[in-house]
């Protein structure tokens, strides 16, 4: 895990602070009470619930505030950013919230989460935080010393395992009793199996099977006879059945004998009636057919008149139709008419147009003439323009060349006051020369002064040195009276010499100067002469220039009406051009106007095409109409003629009916009795057959009477009642069996349920001493288990601590220098020795380098956060020390992410990859 | 349709302290088990990749890493071969812009982000995908609630099943699993580098593990899963990694150190490309060893790529020698004890006893019931004697 920022709001002494961490060491420095420690009891509060000191929480607000709030922004061991948020408010409450992307989480639990995330496994993070990652101040050492054992044991979770140990003799305990509870009942159930339901059991249910099979056998005998008996009683009742059977038959066949004779009698009389009727129809028969056919006759006139009447109606219709037609052909002829008249108007419209066409084209040409002649004008105008334009560009090249003259006339005037000036200043250079060479003359003069004096002087100071030995200078020996002579003078002598050269070198100075100067206006009037001389050069051609310049002038004059001829040219130009296009415009409007008119002309053209076109299709409409009329004519014709016939048609049916009147009182008799007089043969028929019937049933009626006279009813009545007698008894006996069979069943069900309860008692005895088996067993296993698992503790911190010092060892060694080996025993309360003396017995510095080494070692072996943080861990280090651990930094970093030091100690700013300064 | 899972590619990936020969052949050891992948699924015929998170090991690769995964997803891209993938806590730092997202944008993946672009179709399956977040349970219960059908949904996801007490970041608890297998045919997992799947019987919640070791100290297998939709059928292939051997040696005294790792590796025909993880038993009066050196001294002479120690366990007559420590310290120690010391029935069941003691912790430090006491040991108990209940 990194822990990236830390804001605390109201938490202890900060109001408002916001810090930010980065992986590698960081330093917290700062003075006592400027909240250096309070940064990671908010860290401790806020991801593992680290109570400090075990002070109420809201001891930790701010005085003077309601709440704090502790906001920390750590990268997970997944690599991704998580934000933890603690609020604490008063009344000792607080509030959790975790927060991933955009993913809010929230209570208690969440601790949990956190621990993972930052790669605590366990379950007391709070204490891994207190007492691996964080070392309070005093608390780093203080870890290894007052309360190690119970530190220790209950981060190892020691006592967790006596505390299983303990819990498990309550599961012992259930395991005992359910040992008893199941051995009694195997006891209980042995002793009163053999008194409820003992093993004879098992015999008497064989003896009841045999007797059941028995009196199987017995009761199917019986059923056997009743079964016979049972049949022979049916064909007794059989036979008994019959004789009733035929003194009905008898009954029936008396009954229907009675019938036959009333029906005969019916038909006879009916038949006599028939008969009677027949010959009255024969007198009615031949009015009934002469009525018959003038029925037939009437009908067919009748017809024929409603076929007649129909082309009555017809007629109507027919006679409409005519009149339409006529209309139609009325219509049409008045179309035509208009039509033709159209057409006229149309042409004459024609006519006239193209008189109109006429007039405007002769315009025309005279307009087009006219045209033509101001065209040629106007290009010859704009030849004479052309003609001028090239004059004008003549006299702009003129123009410049003037110009360019004149610019260089001016600089030859300006070169010629420049030569004049120049003159002037020659001359007085040539002066100024002349006085100077005279200086030249001087400074000869003065310069062999100078040597003069020189060579005086010389000779002087050689004079005085013998002056001074007593030596005459004159005669080259020695002479008394020199050295009584007072040399003074001619010390004088040569000061004054010196004097006069250095006079005399003043004076040259100065008119060495003025000989320097003197050659400097000797090469400036060599220049002034070479400049006069080209100056001169140039203005000899000044005279040709003028006579040009006059020349130029001369033909410029020659151009000065061309402008305004010009002007008047174009003017011209532009009036007639204006004239041509207002003419072809007007040309233009009336070549429109004759093709607006040619247009309406073929216009007109066509529309008259079209009239004449319409009018022949009416004339051909005309003619179809005029058929069809002659076509209606002709059948009215024909019409006529058939109501001529009807009329006729109508008068014979009259005459019919009337005849008819008389022979329908024949007809109707006829037709009402003729059909009943076909019923006679059926009759007759009907007759004879039951004649024959009557006679049938009389022979059977006699056979009949003749078999109930043979059977002897009584016989019967005493063998149905002694059968009667013998079927009771059987059944008696059958019953009594059935019965019996019950009796052996229901004995034996009993007996099979003893037997089913009996083996069920003994699988249960079988499941209980199998189950005191396996408890048995189970207290065994259970018994070694806690056994075990109570020293299990024991051998977690034995072999937590034998690998932590190890790896402890390695640190101390880094961070000391020293080859000096830390054990670490945790049967001997967790005692921490190095190189055999107790760790109280150590010096502070040595105390204080083993409890880092050893933290170190537990932070790797022991959890993943990678973080560890270091309460002022040099506070009891000596200075050698001191350099030795902030050597070591760079090496312990190699197994952390970040290591977080807390300290007032700047020795390690220079390891520090992030400085924050506190107060 | 054919879908190949894999996950955990890791590419930019550097053993810790990331200069040298070992660290330049380990960094390419990524590419070619990734370059392993793709090849398969181009031999297999497969339609879709998934690739559920941390493609990269880091949010901020180097160009050469860009590159080079370019140039294997260019093969599959090449092939017809459709690659879905979702962001792990390695693709990304909260708030930010991925490289996923930018190889989404030049056509070599598809990311898949359910809570911000919604549900993607493909063949007639429905696909979701989530980013990973630190904080699954509430994570999905936020995300996830509109899905209702469980017809076709397949959910691609950057984390695993906690498989026991020890807690990883990141990961769900079987039960919320459970309810993730109501709404998924397949919920393509990730995150562990070791393959698993839940359930055991027709299971739905599938992690393929890491193509290459991202720890050496990984174990468990690791490779792809193809899954066949039509049959619904999934099949484990284990992938082409480096070599590592896991040797073991006792030593009685520094003379013969260097004689003992030559046969050991002899006897275990290590090869000059692989790398050996040596974990070395002194005894307790062994001198003090620096690993650091060993490991220095070693190299010179054993032919192997990389010679790592990984603790020296010092034994006596009383101390326990605990073979992993990088799990949880305490299960660790106390499976040792009961393997070592116990020498009885529990001593051939020790991860089974380890747990039960977790749970009889769990219960002491909550304060729970005795009645619940009772019946987790006697559960466990009864597991011991088996259904016949023998245990002789």
């Amino acid at each position: 895990m990194l822990i990236k920022k830390v804001y605390l709001k109201n938490f202890k002494n900060h109001e408002n602070s916001k810090f930010e961490f980065t992986r590698g060491i960081n330093l917290i420095l700062g003075p006592n009470g400027a909240g250096k420690s309070s940064i990671f009891e908010a860290i401790g509060l806020a991801l593992f619930d680290v109570k400090i000191n075990g002070l109420n929480l809201n001891s930790h607000i701010r005085k003077g505030e309601k709440s704090a709030e502790i906001e920390i922004e750590f990268e997970g061991n997944d690599g991704l950013d998580y934000t933890v948020i603690r609020r604490l408010s008063g009344g000792s409450s607080s509030k959790y919230e975790l927060r991933a992307d955009e993913v809010k989480k929230s209570g208690r639990e969440i601790i949990e989460e956190v621990s993972r995330l930052c790669g605590i496994n366990l379950s007391k993070p709070s204490m891994i935080f207190t007492h691996i990652i964080c070392g309070y101040q005093n608390k780093l050492t203080e870890t290894f010393t007052s309360n190690r054992k119970e530190i220790f044991d209950e981060i190892f979770e020691v006592r967790m395992y006596y505390d299983i140990h303990d819990r498990l003799r309550s599961v012992m305990r259930e395991y005992e009793l359910k040992e008893r509870d199941a051995s009694i009942k195997v006891e209980d159930i042995q002793k009163h199996l053999e008194e409820d339901f003992p093993e004879s059991l098992l015999e008497k249910l064989q003896n009841i099977d045999e007797e059941i099979k028995r009196l199987y056998t017995r009761k199917k005998e019986l059923e056997k006879k009743k079964k016979e008996s049972e049949e022979r009683y049916q064909s007794l009742q059989e036979k008994k059945n019959n004789i009733s059977r035929l003194s009905e038959r008898i009954e029936n066949l008396r009954n229907n004998l009675n019938r036959y004779k009333k029906e005969l009698e019916n038909h006879e009389k009916e038949l006599f009636e028939l008969q009677k009727i027949e010959k009255e129809l024969k007198i009615h028969e031949a009015n009934y057919i002469e009525y018959q056919s003038l029925l037939n006759k009437k009908e067919r006139i009748e017809e024929k008149i409603r076929e007649l009447r129909e082309f009555n109606e017809k007629k109507k219709k027919t006679e409409s139709d005519l009149l339409e037609v006529e209309n139609k052909i009325k219509s049409n002829n008045f179309k035509i008419t208009t039509y033709r008249n159209m057409i006229d108007e149309k042409q004459q419209k024609i006519e006239k147009n193209d008189e109109t066409i006429e007039k405007t084209e002769a315009t025309l040409e005279e307009y087009q003439k006219k045209l033509e002649e101001q065209t040629k004008t106007l290009q010859k105008f704009r030849k004479e323009k052309e003609a001028l334009e090239s004059q004008k560009k003549k006299k702009e090249s003129f123009e410049k060349e003037y110009h360019l003259m004149k610019n260089k006339k001016e600089e030859l005037l300006r070169k010629q006051s420049e030569l004049e000036e120049k003159e002037i200043y020659l001359k007085e250079l040539s002066n100024k020369i002349e006085i100077l060479e005279k200086s030249e003359q001087i400074l000869k003069d003065i310069e062999r002064d100078i040597q003069k004096l020189r060579f005086r002087k010389d000779g002087l100071e050689g004079w005085l040195e013998n002056v001074e030995n007593g030596i005459c200078p004159v005669l080259n020996k020695e002479c008394s009276e020199l050295l009584s002579m007072n040399s003074e003078n001619i010390f004088k002598t040569i000061s004054d010499i010196e004097k006069n050269i250095e006079d005399k070198i003043n004076e040259k100075r100065k008119i060495e100067k003025d000989v320097e100067t003197l050659n400097h206006l000797k090469t400036e009037k060599i220049e002034i002469i070479a400049k006069i001389n080209s100056l001169k050069e140039d203005l000899k051609d000044m005279h040709k220039l003028l006579k040009e310049e006059e020349n130029l002038n001369d033909q410029l004059c020659k151009f000065s009406n061309l402008e305004e001829e010009l002007e008047g040219l174009n003017r011209s130009i532009s009036e007639f051009e204006k004239e041509i296009a207002k003419m072809n415009s007007s040309i233009k409007f009336h070549f429109e106007e004759i093709n607006k008119i040619r247009e309406e002309n073929s216009k007109l053209e066509e529309e008259i095409v079209e009239l004449r076109n319409s009018i022949e299709d009416l004339e051909i409409e005309n003619n179809e109409y005029l058929k069809k009329k002659n076509r209606i004519e002709e059948y009215l014709k024909d019409v006529k003629e058939k109501i001529v016939q009807l009329e006729k048609l109508e008068k014979e049916h009259d005459q019919i009916s009337n005849s008819m009147k008389k022979l329908r009182e024949s007809n109707e008799f006829y037709n009402r009795n003729a059909p009943r007089i076909e019923k006679i043969p059926e009759i007759e028929h009907k007759i004879s057959e039951l004649k024959e019937e009557i006679r049938k049933s009389e022979v059977e009626t006699h056979q009949a009477e003749e078999e109930l006279s043979s059977i002897n009813v009584e016989e019967l009545d005493f063998d149905i009642s002694s059968l009667k007698e013998y079927m009771k008894e059987i059944e008696r006996e059958l019953q009594s069996v059935l019965g019996q069979i019950g009796g052996k069943n229901e004995e034996k069900k009993t007996l099979e349920h003893n037997l089913k309860k009996r083996k069920k008692i003994l699988q249960e005895l079988e499941n209980l001493k199998d189950e005191v088996k396996v408890l048995k067993k189970k207290k065994k296993l259970l018994k070694e288990y806690r056994e075990n698992i109570k020293f299990m503790g024991n051998y977690i911190a034995d072999t937590i601590t034998k690998n932590v010092e190890k790896l402890a060892t390695e640190y101390y060694r880094k961070i000391t220098g020293k080859a000096e080996t830390i054990k670490w025993v945790a049967q001997d309360s967790y005692e921490v020795y190095l190189n055999g003396k107790t760790y109280r017995m150590l010096s502070g510095g040595e105390q204080m380098s083993v409890a880092i080494a050893l933290r170190l070692a537990l932070a790797k072996f022991y959890s993943d956060t990678k973080l560890l943080i270091l309460d002022e861990p040099t506070s009891n280090l000596d200075q050698e020390r001191r350099q030795a651990f902030s050597n070591a930094l760079d090496f312990m970093l190699g197994d952390l992410e970040q290591v977080f030091i807390v300290t007032h100690d700047e020795t390690f700013k220079e390891n520090a990859q992030n400085v924050i300064s506190l107060g | 349709m054919k879908i190949l899972h894999t996950s955990d590619w890791h590419l930019g990936r550097r053993p810790v302290g990331g200069v040298g020969k070992f660290s330049d052949i380990r960094f390419n050891d990524y590419f070619e088990s990734a370059r392993w992948v793709v090849e398969k699924a181009i031999e297999e015929k497969i339609d879709l990749i998934l690739i559920s998170g941390d493609l990269f090991d880091k949010s901020n690769i180097l160009p050469e890493v860009f590159d080079r995964t370019i140039e294997i997803l260019q093969m599959a891209k090449e092939n017809g071969i459709k690659i879905f993938a979702v962001e792990g806590n390695h693709d990304r730092v909260f708030q930010s812009y991925s490289w996923l997202k930018s190889l989404d944008k030049m056509g070599y993946l598809k990311l898949l982000d359910y809570k911000n672009d919604g549900m993607y179709e493909f063949e007639g399956y429905n696909f979701y995908g989530l980013p990973y977040n630190g904080l699954p349970e509430e994570y999905f219960k936020e995300s996830l609630k509109n899905i209702e059908t469980k017809s076709n949904n397949i959910f691609v996801i950057h984390t695993a099943i906690n498989s026991s007490d020890y807690l990883i970041p990141g990961i769900i608890s079987k039960e919320q699993a459970d309810r993730l297998g109501e709404k998924f045919d397949y919920i393509a997992g990730g995150h562990f580098h070791y393959y698993s799947f839940y359930p055991q019987k027709s299971p739905f919640f599938f992690v393929p593990g890491s193509p290459e070791y991202c720890d050496l100290y990984e174990r468990d297998e690791k490779g792809i899963i193809i899954y066949d939709t039509e049959k619904s059928k999934h099949t484990f292939i284990p992938s082409k990694k480096r070599k590592v051997h896991r040797l073991t040696l006792e030593l009685r005294n520094n003379d013969e150190l260097l004689e003992e790792v030559k046969k050991l590796t002899q006897k275990n025909s290590v090869n000059e490309e692989d790398i050996l993880i040596l974990n070395i038993k002194a005894s307790d009066t062994y001198n003090y060893i620096s690993v650091e050196e060993l490991e220095n001294d070693l190299s010179k002479e054993i032919r192997a790529l990389k010679i790592i120690i990984v603790g020296i366990d010092y034994y006596g007559e009383n101390v326990i020698s605990v073979s992993d420590i990088t799990k949880n310290k305490i299960e660790e120690i106390e499976k040792s004890v009961i393997t070592q010391k116990w020498k009885n029935i529990f001593s051939f069941n020790a991860e089974k006893t380890v747990k039960f003691t977790e749970e009889l912790k769990r219960i002491v430090i909550d304060q729970r019931d005795e009645s619940e006491i009772y019946e987790i040991t006697d559960k466990f108990l009864s597991s011991l004697l088996g259904d016949s209940g023998n245990v002789d």
